[in-house]
């Protein structure tokens, strides 16, 4: 009796999710292969569900109205004896592929799936992207699961992670816990298999009369890491021995790392457009030097293009906002939380100033200056650096007139800021010393069009060119 | 006396302090965890207190038989003035309490908490001890049961522990008697014949098999047999033990030999005919857990884990062959499995020891076994008489014999002889390293030693043996 | 001699004996403390220690043992009390509420009364009457005393010396169930603050305030429940941290208290109200206490119905998150 996962088929015509209408069958109830026992709504069309095999419906996974991708299982059926599994196409291409290596082992689908679990490099640290309660990350620790394996963006359950284990480890304890038939290896040898989540059953001995080795073993713990690494990565990577002269290997950061990822999420997923315009800042920069001498925060421009962005956002909501992949719904915000670039030994971090709206412009250059040293002295927890409503990057303090800087996933916008400086302006038909500044915006099109985007710059740069107005309006 | 009942929670309890038992605690209590380690009687539990040490203590002093022999033959006139058999038993008890005292330093060291108690299940979490003068609850999260074995109780032959006994009371006889009668040919029977056959009394021994030492090779029961007679004499073979009566002083064993009555007459009667571990683990009340017990044996995995998943079981109550050096091992690996270490019994080969007079050890498969596997086979054998080390001391008689595969891969070695529990080690490290003829044969052994008889033995099945043909 | 874990009533040997070492002035009886050592082994080794003079036993009258305590405190020593069960402790009641707890403000601060009472106290240990109370709500009350509960070894170490070290009286009640439940490593040199509580693990989701033997009934119900529970171990009754409880509520919005005493009147009803006081904007639902009922503790056999266990802590746990 054994329980078949079944997948969303790939129905062809390269649909490669649906939106699930309904089940035409109950827990507990006997089907036949082929039977049709749901329906889901693909945008091409509806289509029908077969049964993959004879059994009993022992768990119906996906609900009416749930959006299903071809892969996801969406049901657990119970068959007697080895019943044929139908499975989508790419899923056992890219196995295929993976079992395709030198490798004496011959990995069987679980066993790919543990030691991908087990031995793949920790590249995704961002633990911001594994939504899972502490007791669901502990299980997956003590079961020698990695949680960003399973799934992210999405919270992970209990079953998740012991699903993952399972579908590693049972083999690997069975082998463990089952009366070892004869293996040609020494003790020592045989704990190193162990310690390395080998089945020595498997292992091929290169030793006299197939006795394995302790080489035998570690090569074929690190073949199955470079399995792992290789259907992980999508591009090959040159080796050093290619290149024409002499390099340099830096390790990255997990720091690095993690910007990485999110830069590509976000540059991968929102298709960017980059608004910029000029501001006439000269009233701005003669009200901020009467006053700066003041206060006792060190007020630069900074609070100044908050609130100034502040307001506009209130006119136009649609910037402060996130998009619902899963429900297509546009989340606009009601609070306003800045993230604010920092650039640090480290690299980059965007700490968050939470209600810009609750804060005048000298507290927010306070908090500007706490985050910025907090930031740079590693002293920033978790909650602090979550991404906020919208963001604001300026890189113009270093240098740049203009730039395309890349939105903070989830947000919709992010804003950047050139340098400040004289330039020459035309004013009243004279060509004049200004103090400018180039705002360029980077905006999600799929939230925000371009003319809503325009509409929100001019009045952003309108708030900056008549700062009195500003006061007022605040 | 305090009121009420408060439970005292620890990591695990190991219930059963003999060599299985006390060596997981210790090996836990390494591996950092909290060890509650109980037993009802001594700490060191049947082979240090009444087995395998006292035994050895027994047949070391019983060789000074043979011993003041063989010195007359060579030149040096001695002779044994007198025996004080109580001496004996008193340096016996010196050793067993200088074992176990080191045990319990051990144990101290690395602070594990001892009780001594009878320890019950209450559930697959929590057990009641049961000491003297009170009753504790404990709460673990894993527990290890290492309960051993006792002797087996034949019907109509129940232990009344004066006339009928068992290898315990054997033990700790006061003096040596005339006469024993040994219910049971097996090693136990057998060591209990060369140890007190030396000092003076006559052993006799019944067998309900067709011959005595059933697990052992032919050849080798032969051997002995053949070197000495009280292995032979007065043995009683295919008769099986009834009853006891009682005339004069004397308790008479009543049997059936094929049909026809026999009776055999001694101051004691020793039933030695097995071991049994249905007595230890029936006061445990494992009903209240998942434990599963079939046959008498705890089911447990490689990594001793049984179908209770909060509770482990190494040594005798797992399985045969019920011997300490086993439970050893057992009880490492349960200890390093609940510490969290991926570890396994995954030995291939257990080696087989007994101090008969000459002694025999044996480990993997013999010839007979071997050869229902492979069909052709590689066979060297190394008399002792042809040994250089052995010709200076008093025993040469015996041999080696290793059974190999046709591409040389041992797969076992037997010895009788002198000096055969010592040599098996070698024999059962080469096994388990997966060594062929080759490796042992030509590893220089030192000369000259015993050792060197198993690099003989390989070389002449490799029919290069230059001290043998 | 100091084993390497060691459990809670070990750290409450462990603490006697390092404060007797360090000041003279303190001093160890109650009934059975001496020679005995406690029937719970808590002052074992105290009087070979130390001596007589310092560590023994007193007759079989709890007031007396307060009373003379309380006097002898005025005269410089810093006594350290048991009573055998805090169901006793109530015969000493008098003594401690009116002139323990009043000696400060009677004196207008020129005398105070150094003073611990150390009791075992709770039930969930299949005892008689008597053995198994929990009175810390009738001496929070009190006004002028502390009432410590801790629930750990490190905490029961660590807030014994500085009960001891106070120069106000303290009510040390020690959770006999979990006096050998599990074993850890005490750093004899952490400061633990007496009036502050501690997150025993943080969450989102809810707040769960427990102290003495519920804490590890509270981690337990937050391990088997969905949801990601913030457990605060209150540790001193009176004054309590209530501040550590706000800012909880404030980020989960809802909130439980587990405690062994019966419900009416007990302390869950002053941290519930004062939640109501001080966060009402921010609360989703009332606050929940599971607690025992509101009957004398009754005979052994029942007590498994009146004590919280881990299950009614998730009952209580699920009700106050699907409000």
């Amino acid at each position: 009796m054994i329980t078949i996962k079944f997948e969303f088929p790939d129905t062809g015509e390269g649909v490669t999710e649906g939106k699930f209408l309904e089940w035409n069958v109950e827990t507990g109830d006997d089907v036949e292969e082929d039977q049709v026992i749901g329906e889901a709504e693909t945008d091409k069309a509806v289509v029908e569900i077969p049964a993959p095999a004879d059994g009993t419906v022992k768990e119906l996974m996906a609900s009416p109205g749930d959006r299903v991708e071809v892969g996801d299982i969406i049901m657990e059926l119970e068959t007697q004896g080895a019943g044929k599994r139908k499975k989508s196409d790419n899923n056992s291409e890219q196995k295929e592929e993976a079992s395709v290596e030198e490798v004496e082992e011959t990995p069987e689908e679980e066993k790919n799936e543990a030691s991908k679990e087990d031995d793949s490099d920790n590249s995704s640290e961002s633990s911001k992207d594994i939504l899972a309660l502490p007791k669901v990350r502990k299980l997956a620790e003590e079961k020698g699961v990695d949680p960003a394996t399973i799934k992210s963006g999405e919270r992970i359950t209990e079953e998740d992670v012991l699903e993952a284990a399972e579908g590693g480890n049972s083999s690997q304890s069975k082998a463990i816990g089952q009366d070892s038939e004869e293996v040609n290896a020494t003790p020592s040898v045989r704990q190193l298999a162990r310690e390395k989540d080998i089945d020595i059953q498997r292992v091929e001995g290169t030793g006299r009369g197939g006795k394995i080795t302790r080489e035998d073993i570690v090569k074929t713990a690190e073949g199955s890491e470079e399995v792992t690494e290789k259907t992980n990565k999508t591009t090959k990577t040159m080796r050093s021995e290619d290149y024409r002269g002499e390099v340099q290997r830096v390790q990255m950061t997990g720091l690095r790392k993690s910007i990485a990822s999110k830069m590509e999420k976000s540059r991968f997923t929102a298709p960017h457009v980059t608004h910029v315009e000029k501001a006439d800042i000269t009233d701005l920069a003669d009200l901020r030097d009467k006053v700066k001498n003041e206060v006792d925060a060190h007020l630069t421009y900074l609070p100044f293009i908050m609130k100034a962005s502040l307001n506009a956002l209130k006119d136009y909501p649609d910037l402060n906002a996130e998009l619902d992949e899963q429900k297509d719904e546009v989340i606009r915000k009601k609070f306003y939380d800045f993230n604010i670039a920092v650039d640090t030994d480290r690299g980059l971090l965007v700490p968050k100033i939470n209600s810009v709206d609750d804060k005048n412009m000298v507290k927010l250059a306070e908090d500007i200056v706490e985050k910025a040293e907090e930031a740079r002295d590693e002293e920033l927890d978790r909650e602090e650096m979550q991404p906020g409503t919208f963001s604001i990057t300026n890189l113009g303090v270093i240098g740049g007139e203009e730039f395309t800087p890349i939105i903070n996933y989830p947000q919709v916008a992010i804003l950047g800021i050139g340098k400040i400086g004289e330039t020459a302006e035309v004013v009243e038909g004279e060509v004049v010393p200004r103090t400018t500044v180039k705002l360029s915006l980077s905006y999600d099109h799929r939230v925000v069009d371009g003319a809503t985007a325009a509409h929100f710059m001019n009045d952003l740069v309108e708030n900056l060119e008549n700062p009195e107005e500003l006061m007022v309006n605040l | 006396m305090v009121v009420g009942d408060i439970a005292t929670g620890t990591d695990l309890v190991v219930i059963g302090a003999g060599p299985g038992g006390y060596s997981a605690a210790i090996r836990a209590a390494q591996e950092g965890q909290d060890v509650v380690l109980i037993d009802k009687e001594k700490i060191g539990g049947t082979c240090l207190n009444r087995g395998c040490i006292p035994a050895k203590a027994f047949i070391h002093a019983s060789k000074f038989h043979d011993d003041i022999q063989h010195w007359n033959r060579i030149g040096i006139k001695a002779e044994c003035e007198h025996i004080d058999f109580q001496e004996i038993k008193e340096w016996k008890d010196e050793i067993v309490e200088k074992l176990d005292s080191g045990v319990e330093r051990m144990l101290e060291h690395e602070n594990v908490e001892y009780k001594k108690g009878e320890a019950k299940f209450i559930d697959s979490n929590s057990i009641r001890v049961e000491e003297e003068h009170r009753t504790d609850k404990i709460e673990f999260e894993k527990a290890i049961i290492a309960t051993g074995s006792s002797p087996v109780e034949l019907s109509g032959l129940e232990f009344d522990r004066e006339k009928v006994i068992s290898s315990r009371e054997l033990l700790n006889l006061e003096e040596v008697p005339d006469e024993i009668v040994v219910v049971g040919g097996g090693y136990i029977g057998m060591e209990a014949v060369t140890k007190f056959s030396k000092f003076g009394a006559t052993v006799k021994v019944i067998e309900a098999r067709d011959r005595v030492l059933a697990n052992f090779d032919e050849e080798i029961v032969n051997q002995l047999q053949e070197v000495s007679d009280h292995y032979r004499d007065e043995i009683y073979t295919s008769a099986k033990a009834q009853g006891v009566r009682y005339e004069d002083d004397k308790a008479v064993l009543v049997a059936d030999q094929e049909g026809e009555k026999l009776e055999i007459e001694g101051d004691y009667i020793l039933v030695a005919a097995g071991r049994t571990t249905r007595p230890n683990l029936k006061s445990l009340e494992l009903d209240s857990t998942n434990v599963e017990v079939e046959n008498g044996f705890v089911q447990t995995d490689r990594q001793m884990r049984t179908t209770d998943e909060n509770i482990f079981a190494v040594g005798d109550v797992v399985g045969r062959p019920m011997l300490a050096h086993k439970a050893y091992r057992e009880g490492k690996v349960a200890a390093e499995v609940i510490s969290g270490k991926k570890s396994a019994f995954d030995n291939q080969y257990i080696p087989k020891a007994m101090y008969t007079d000459p002694e025999v050890a044996t480990v993997g498969l013999n010839a007979e076994k071997a050869r229902e596997e492979y069909e052709d086979l590689n066979i060297g054998r190394f008399p002792f008489t042809a040994s250089g080390r052995a010709l200076t001391t008093t025993k040469t008689d015996g041999f080696i014999r290793v059974v190999a595969r046709d591409d040389g891969k041992l797969l076992g070695a037997q010895i009788v002889g002198p000096r055969a529990s010592d040599m098996i080690a070698e024999a059962a490290l080469a096994l388990e390293m997966q060594a062929y003829l080759g490796d042992v044969a030509h590893t220089i052994h030192a000369h000259p030693t015993f050792p060197e008889a198993l690099s003989e033995a390989c070389e002449d099945a490799l029919d290069e043996s230059v001290h043998t043909y | 001699m100091t084993k390497s874990k060691i459990n809670i009533v070990e750290a409450v040997n462990q603490a006697l004996h390092d404060e007797m070492d360090e000041d003279e002035d303190v001093i160890a009886y109650g009934e059975d403390v001496g020679e005995d050592g406690g029937v719970f082994r808590a002052t074992e080794g105290l009087q070979e220690d130390f001596g007589e003079d310092r560590c023994f036993s007193s007759p079989l009258a709890e007031s007396g043992i307060a009373g003379t305590a309380i006097g002898m405190s005025l005269y410089d020593f810093r006594p350290v009390v048991e009573m055998q069960f805090s169901g006793f402790s109530y015969l000493a009641f008098y003594q401690i509420k009116e002139h323990a707890s009043r000696m400060r403000i009677r004196s207008r601060g020129d005398y105070t009364v150094p003073l611990t009472v150390r009791a075992p106290y709770g039930g969930g240990i299949s005892a008689l009457e008597h053995h198994q109370e929990s009175p810390e709500t009738f001496f929070a009350h009190s006004q002028g005393l502390h009432v410590v509960i801790p629930s750990t070894p490190q905490d029961t170490y660590s807030l014994l010396r500085k009960s001891i070290q106070m120069d106000d009286p303290v009510v040390f009640l020690e959770p006999k169930k979990i006096y050998r439940a599990f074993k850890e490593e005490v750093d004899t040199e952490k400061e633990v603050d007496l009036e502050k509580a501690r997150i025993v693990q943080e969450g989102e989701d809810v707040t769960l305030v427990a102290w003495g033997a519920m804490v590890p009934v509270a981690e337990d119900a937050a391990d088997e429940i969905d949801a990601d529970v913030e457990i605060i171990d209150l540790r001193t009754i009176y004054p309590a941290d209530f501040d550590t409880i706000y800012e909880s509520v404030e980020k989960t919005g809802k909130a439980m208290v587990l405690h062994e005493a019966p419900k009416s009147v007990g302390f869950g009803a002053e941290i519930a109200t004062r939640i109501q006081e001080n966060e009402i904007l921010k609360m989703e639902a009332p606050v929940e206490r599971v607690t025992a009922p509101d009957v004398p503790y009754p005979l052994y056999t029942l007590e498994d119905f009146y004590m919280p266990n881990k299950n009614k802590a998730v009952k209580g746990l699920e009700r106050v998150l699907n409000f």
